[in-house]
Formats: C-alpha cells, sequence, structure tokens
C-alpha cells in the first residue's frame, strides 16, 4: 500500500514539476518580501539611418510595475557633446537641434498599475544639423507623498541617434595599463574618439605579446557607442596572471565596416 | 499487493506516457517575432537601508515618518546625526537598479531632480547635492544589473519651523 502511495505521488510530481515548469517567473521581491516597484521602456536605443530633412515615427511603450497608476510627460532633449562629453539639453537650447521639431502623441498619458501605454514620437532631423542624438524621456509625474515620507519617481529615456552619411573617423589614444595585483588582473585600457561627424559602435580586442613575440593572452573590448566628438575609454580585462615583463599589444577595433589598429605595449613589474 | 503494485505501475506509466506524447509529434509552424530592447528601472531596498516602499502617488518611497532634533525615534536603518546646535540630518541608503536587454548599450546615465527646490534643507545623494532642483548626473557609466546604493542625506537645520518635509527625488535612467 505504501509502494502504491509513493508511486501516485511520484506521478503527480513528475506532473507537477512540469506543469509548473510553464508558469511565468514571479515579479521579482525585495529582501522583505515585498514586490519591487519598478518601470520599464522599450525600445532602449533606435538608430536611425535618414536623410537630413526627413522624418520618422517611433512607437514607444512603458510598462508600469508599481502599485500605482503613474502620469508620465512625454519630453525630447537633445544630447550634446561638450569637450569628449555627454550631455542632455532641453529642446530649443542649441541652435539647429533636433529635439525642438519632435512631436510626442500624447505628449502626457496615464499608465495604470501593472500596464504598458504607448506614445508615438516623430522626429525631424533638421537640414544642415550636426546633431545626431536626442533622448526622448517618459517623466513620472510627481506628487509629494506626505506623511513623512519622501518620494521615488522613476523616469526612463530612449537613446535615439541618427545617421546620414558615411563620415567615420575613429582616434585612438596609447595603452594604459593598471597594476596588476594578486587579486586583480591587468586591465588594458585605451581611448577612443569618435572624430567623424556619425554615431558609432566599435567593439575590440587586444592580443597581448610577450618579449618574443609569442601571443599570451587576448581580450576583448566592451562595445560602447561614440556620438561624434565623444571620447571614452575602452577597457579590456586580461583573462590570466602576467608573468613580470614587458609586454606589447595590438588593438583592433571594427565599427561600420571599418577596422582601427594600434601598438602598444606595457610592462608587468615584479611584486 | 501485486496487483495493486501492478495498478499503481500503470498508472506511473501512463502519467509519464501522456507527458512524452505530449513533446512528441510533427508537423511546422512558422514563427515570426520582433525582439525590441528595452530598458529596466526599479527601487531595491539596500540591505542597511530603510525599506523602499510602494506609494499612491509615486514609484516608491522612503517612510522616515515623524522625526525631531533632540530625542524621538528614529526609524530602523536610519542614522540621525547631530550636529551641535545648529542641525541633525538623517541618512539612509537605498539601492537603484537599471536593467537591459537586447539592445547595443553597455552603460547607462543615471540623474536624479528634486522635484521642489528646496532652500532650506539640504538634500544630498552621496556627495552631489540636489536640494536646487535642477537635474544632476549621478553617473555616466553606470553598470546594468547591479542594485548601486545612493545614501540620501538630508540635513534640516535647527532654525526651520516645524512640519511636513515632503518632496520627491525622480531618477532617470537613459541607455548609452
Amino acid at each position: 500500500m505504501k509502494l502504491t502511495s509513493t508511486l501516485a505521488i511520484i506521478s503527480y510530481t513528475a506532473l507537477w514539476s512540469i506543469a509548473s515548469a510553464q508558469t511565468p517567473a514571479a515579479p521579482p521581491l525585495d529582501p522583505g518580501g515585498a514586490p519591487r516597484s519598478s518601470i520599464a521602456l522599450s525600445p532602449a536605443i533606435i538608430m536611425v539611418r535618414c536623410k537630413p530633412g526627413q522624418s520618422t515615427t517611433q512607437t514607444l511603450s512603458i510598462v508600469n510595475n508599481t502599485a500605482s497608476d503613474v502620469t508620465f510627460h512625454v519630453v525630447t532633449e537633445d544630447v550634446v557633446v561638450h569637450d569628449g562629453k555627454r550631455s542632455f539639453s532641453p529642446a530649443g537650447q542649441i541652435a539647429n537641434g533636433i529635439a525642438a521639431g519632435s512631436v510626442a502623441l500624447p505628449a502626457t498619458l496615464v499608465v495604470k498599475a501593472g500596464e504598458q501605454g504607448s506614445v508615438q514620437v516623430t522626429f525631424t532631423l533638421p537640414a544642415g544639423t550636426e546633431q545626431r542624438a536626442v533622448v526622448t524621456m517618459f517623466r513620472a509625474g510627481l506628487v509629494p507623498p506626505g506623511g513623512g515620507a519622501i518620494g521615488l519617481g522613476a523616469s526612463l529615456g530612449t537613446l535615439i541617434t541618427f545617421s546620414v552619411s558615411s563620415d567615420y573617423k575613429m582616434e585612438i589614444g596609447p595603452v594604459q595599463a593598471s597594476l596588476q595585483t594578486a587579486e586583480a588582473n591587468v586591465v588594458l585600457s585605451q581611448a577612443l574618439r569618435n572624430n567623424g561627424t556619425e554615431p558609432v559602435v566599435p567593439k575590440g580586442v587586444m592580443v597581448i605579446l610577450n618579449a618574443s613575440g609569442k601571443r599570451v593572452a587576448k581580450a576583448p573590448f566592451a562595445a560602447q557607442r561614440l556620438l561624434p566628438g565623444e571620447q571614452l575609454n575602452f577597457s579590456a580585462t586580461d583573462p590570466s596572471q602576467l608573468a613580470p615583463g614587458h609586454y606589447r599589444t595590438l588593438s583592433s577595433f571594427e565599427y561600420e565596416g571599418k577596422v582601427l589598429t594600434s601598438p602598444g605595449e606595457f610592462n608587468i613589474p615584479e611584486l | 499487493m501485486k496487483s495493486k503494485f501492478a495498478f499503481a505501475s500503470v498508472i506511473s506509466a501512463v502519467a509519464f506516457l501522456g507527458v512524452a506524447d505530449a513533446q512528441t509529434g510533427s508537423g511546422t509552424m512558422g514563427v515570426t517575432a520582433t525582439v525590441q530592447g528595452s530598458i529596466n528601472l526599479t527601487f531595491v531596498t539596500d540591505v542597511s537601508g530603510l525599506a523602499v516602499t510602494g506609494t499612491t502617488t509615486n514609484v516608491a518611497s522612503l517612510p522616515f515618518g515623524t522625526v525631531q532634533f533632540y530625542g524621538g525615534t528614529t526609524p530602523a536603518n536610519v542614522t540621525k546625526t547631530v550636529n551641535g546646535v545648529t542641525s541633525f540630518a538623517l541618512a539612509t541608503p537605498f539601492d537603484v537598479r537599471v536593467d537591459l536587454a537586447n539592445s547595443a548599450s553597455s552603460t547607462y546615465t543615471l540623474a536624479a531632480t528634486l522635484s521642489a527646490a528646496d532652500a532650506i534643507n539640504t538634500w544630498l545623494l552621496g556627495a552631489i547635492n540636489i536640494s536646487s532642483g535642477t537635474s544632476t548626473t549621478l553617473t555616466a557609466a553606470g553598470a546594468y544589473a547591479m542594485a548601486v546604493p545612493y545614501t540620501l542625506n538630508l540635513t534640516v537645520p535647527a532654525s526651520a519651523g516645524p512640519g511636513l518635509i515632503s518632496n520627491t527625488m525622480n531618477f532617470t535612467a537613459t541607455g548609452n
């Protein structure tokens, strides 16, 4: 009898485990057990290829995974680059900006708890503009919570980049090496600057050669987006510990069908 | 006993067979799907911080409750620091997590804005003062899929009148 029950339990368990494998995952919980409050926006990045004067309409969708309805105001700002760094500029504050001509429909929307809302945004690239990116933000309407509580509002933005030509140019800096320790492998980095007029997303790899020219390691660089004029450090972590000595490197970056290579060298000192 | 065992075995075999049968068969089905990238922002209670709670007016809130310069009680995981006789400060960490899927972006920019400028109290996120109500960049190269702690440090001068401090910090994340 006992065996009968055991077999029956096994049967049910088998069926239950298969059935439960097809149920959706529960929403993430806080360590205290409460559901987390979050919002999500799609798409996160849009890359548009167009001609000056052309318009494009994009649909952006926001999901409200909180316990309450949230009002979102849709705002588009220009992404500007000064001294190699990116910042946002409200619509109309720069000459020939893209944000000033953008139209969002609707410009304000209320998204109920657990639901999704969508907005259509039309962008027109002004003729002759040097701007190549905007960010369209869903700004949560904020109401002071009262009761001695501090409110936390969440907003998300979609980055939209525009490419209008094939003027892709990049400049690469010298190799910089971090100090290798027993706990941390050497991190090699190089500054890349976009000297062209179009956005690029270079991805690359670095090969490390020892003093006798033998390849001892290969490490990838994480891809990063560079707007025109922007400069970022691209880093690659050597997967292994290197013996003290002199090393040479060869970096290779691929972007928009072009390849940029750069030699370098560094030392691993005795500890 | 033997027959019961045989019956149970048959039942088990049928159960498994049914499941196995359900996963076999033949035929073709065209599948068309467009994967669209997305970005997600979540407030998370820090292990050393005040519980981030839901709210009827905002995405989340930090319930400090009623606090006072001299004595009183301070909520769990909130640090109160009295600066002589001039002011007191309340501090608690909370985490902001940004996730990204199906998009070519390795980092994000996170900015914070106090919804209403505060000329009396001082609002710091870490070392960054957001009291002015203007958008301030917290990081231009945030790492995805990590709950990053930010410590809110609210300094209340002793000269300020009693009453409700009610404001909202708005966080905006954008993929780079």
